[in-house]
């Protein structure tokens, strides 16, 4: 499975989404809000799933964080860097 | 410790109050200060009186409440900012002090963060403003409650009062809102008045709350289960080196567990406060226990209702010394502590928002592919809402050319103008016929067999 639908497996899995397959989930979209219409708590728990899938470290600067969480694309390229 | 928060509004800060920081910047007593007299200025000329206030930055939404407060005007809170809140409220007010400009054709007051300006002495007030919140009614209408300074003055004193010794000299961060009763008091004007500095941003992830935790020696936590419940795991159930000398949680029940988790993590249980926009904090304890009874503060009088145990208080936070029902069941054991038995009406929360299922339904209903709408709490795999739709002819049509999820969406956005995010429903079900018993009552198995999750999964 390529990295993306690694991830967006892995939203619809620890996020419990109904109705929602891989397809559904556009990688270039906004994951909050307006596109999958995620919410704050969603935000929470995706986080944790993230860092522990992927061992990946979360910075304390919540701006940067959201640029990494604003997309499964953008979620891909954050992994991909801490995996150097 | 009597009338702390009046007597700090009357004076202001001193010039070395430390207001509130950032990782970037701090606001002093000084500039504070000349912030306030600024908007004071503005306010005063205006003849508007009622402003609706909301700004993320809580030292900029700090000089918004102190401005208009001191100017005598009305302060409303919205309980969001979601268009369809903020026009149903369009009667409550004249004017708009925000860092956005959020309702056309009302007077804006911006608040700006980066402007110079003058050095000023504090506003001095010939009458007191007060403060408007609306929260969720039964009746699915937004409930209008005033808070004058007498009532949150008697609110911030007695805090003071009871959790002073447990904070030395600590700065204030938050995960909650300021927009909301338990921020407002906890971060905003509780530290103002002590003068304990508040972290001006909102804390949003675990990672933002450690580098606090790691940066200061003293530190409170205003908090709430939805954050404190998922936070142990993201400090991998691990003591931590540095942690908040005191953890408040409210807004909703914290289980037993998750305050065991954070005792493990922090060396300290929360300190759980029981309340409500309408009645302010009620009562606090520290889950020793299971079913930990609550601890009334000072000053409560508390009784049962005879007939169906709702409880009954009276509290210097109110507006008068009469008994207030509230639709919380209650024990009362022989030493005056509760526990709570649930709700009485069908106001519920998820995670810690407050709505009203009769509201929720009735805009549900009011959309074109809906004729009946019937919305469940359940409680796997977490609290969330679920909603029964029976379709309309349009609706069914929908249905079969876009699919499921497309029509989910649609009702979310549909929800979206009046319900924060958080709280929409998560599972959708488009039965033929909402399940009826013979009185006309739906009926709550065989709702709940509709969502009926492992079933559905194991299919």
């Amino acid at each position: 499975m390529s990295l993306e639908n690694e991830i967006k497996q892995l939203i619809i899995d620890s996020l419990d989404l109904e109705d929602v397959s891989l397809d559904d989930i556009d990688a270039e979209a906004p994951l909050f809000g307006e596109g999958l219409g995620l919410d704050s708590i969603d935000a929470l728990e995706l986080g944790l799933a993230i860092k522990k899938q992927f061992d990946v470290k979360i910075e304390a600067n919540s701006a940067v964080t959201k640029l990494h969480f604003f997309s499964v694309a953008s979620l891909a390229s954050f992994v991909k860097s801490q995996r150097v | 410790m009597t009338e702390l928060l009046k007597s700090w509004l009357s004076q202001g800060p001193t010039a070395q109050q430390l207001i509130s920081f950032n990782h970037h910047n701090i606001v002093t007593g000084a500039v504070f200060s000349n912030q306030v007299a600024h908007l004071h200025q503005q306010l005063n000329r205006s003849q508007e009186k009622r402003w609706l206030l909301s700004c993320d930055s809580s030292d900029m939404f700090a000089v918004g409440l102190c401005a208009g407060l001191l100017a005598g005007k009305q302060i409303i809170l919205p309980a969001n900012t979601q268009t369809g809140t903020l026009s149903e409220l369009t009667h409550e007010f004249e004017g708009v002090i925000s860092d956005l400009p959020l309702c056309e054709g009302k007077a804006f007051l911006r608040l700006d963060k980066d402007i110079n300006l003058p050095t000023s002495q504090w506003p001095q007030s010939i009458q007191w403003g007060e403060l408007v919140l609306f929260t969720s009614g039964s009746s699915g209408k937004p409930k209008r409650i005033a808070k004058s300074i007498r009532q949150l003055d008697a609110e911030v004193s007695i805090l003071e009062r009871t959790f002073a010794q447990h904070l030395p000299h600590c700065s204030v961060i938050a995960t909650v809102s300021h927009q909301h009763i338990y921020g407002l008091l906890f971060k905003v004007l509780w530290p103002l008045a002590a003068s304990r500095p508040f972290l001006s941003d909102l804390v949003e992830y675990p990672e933002t709350l450690s580098y606090y935790a790691n940066l200061f020696p003293n530190l409170c936590l205003v908090s709430s289960p939805a954050q404190l419940s998922r936070l142990p795991d993201a400090l991998d159930n691990e003591p931590q080196l540095r942690a908040p000398s005191l953890v408040f949680s409210s807004g909703g029940p914290l289980n037993f567990e998750a305050a065991m988790a954070i005792k493990q993590c922090y060396g300290r249980l929360p300190t759980e406060v029981f309340g409500s926009t309408e009645t302010g904090g009620i009562a606090y304890r520290q889950q020793h226990s299971p079913a930990e009874p609550w601890q009334t503060f000072a000053e409560m009088e508390i009784k049962q209702d005879a007939v169906d145990g709702a409880l009954l208080l009276k509290s210097p936070y109110l507006e008068n010394d009469h008994w207030l029902r509230c639709e919380d069941k209650v024990d009362i054991a022989a030493d005056g502590k509760f526990s709570l038995q649930g709700r009485l009406d069908r106001i519920i929360k998820v995670e810690e928002k407050r709505l009203s299922l009769v509201q929720m339904e009735s805009l549900l209903e009011s959309h074109p592919y809906v004729t009946k709408a019937a919305l469940l709490l359940l409680e796997q795999p977490r609290i969330q809402l679920g909603a029964a739709i029976e379709l309309s002819q349009q609706g069914i049509e929908q249905l079969t050319a876009d699919g499921k999820l497309a029509l989910n969406n649609v009702l979310k956005r549909h929800l979206l103008t009046q319900f924060e995010r958080v709280t929409l429903p998560r599972r959708w079900r488009y039965p033929e016929q909402l399940p009826l018993d013979f009185q006309g009552k739906r009926v709550h198995n065989t709702m709940l067999a509709l969502f009926d999750i492992d079933k559905f999964k194991s299919k």
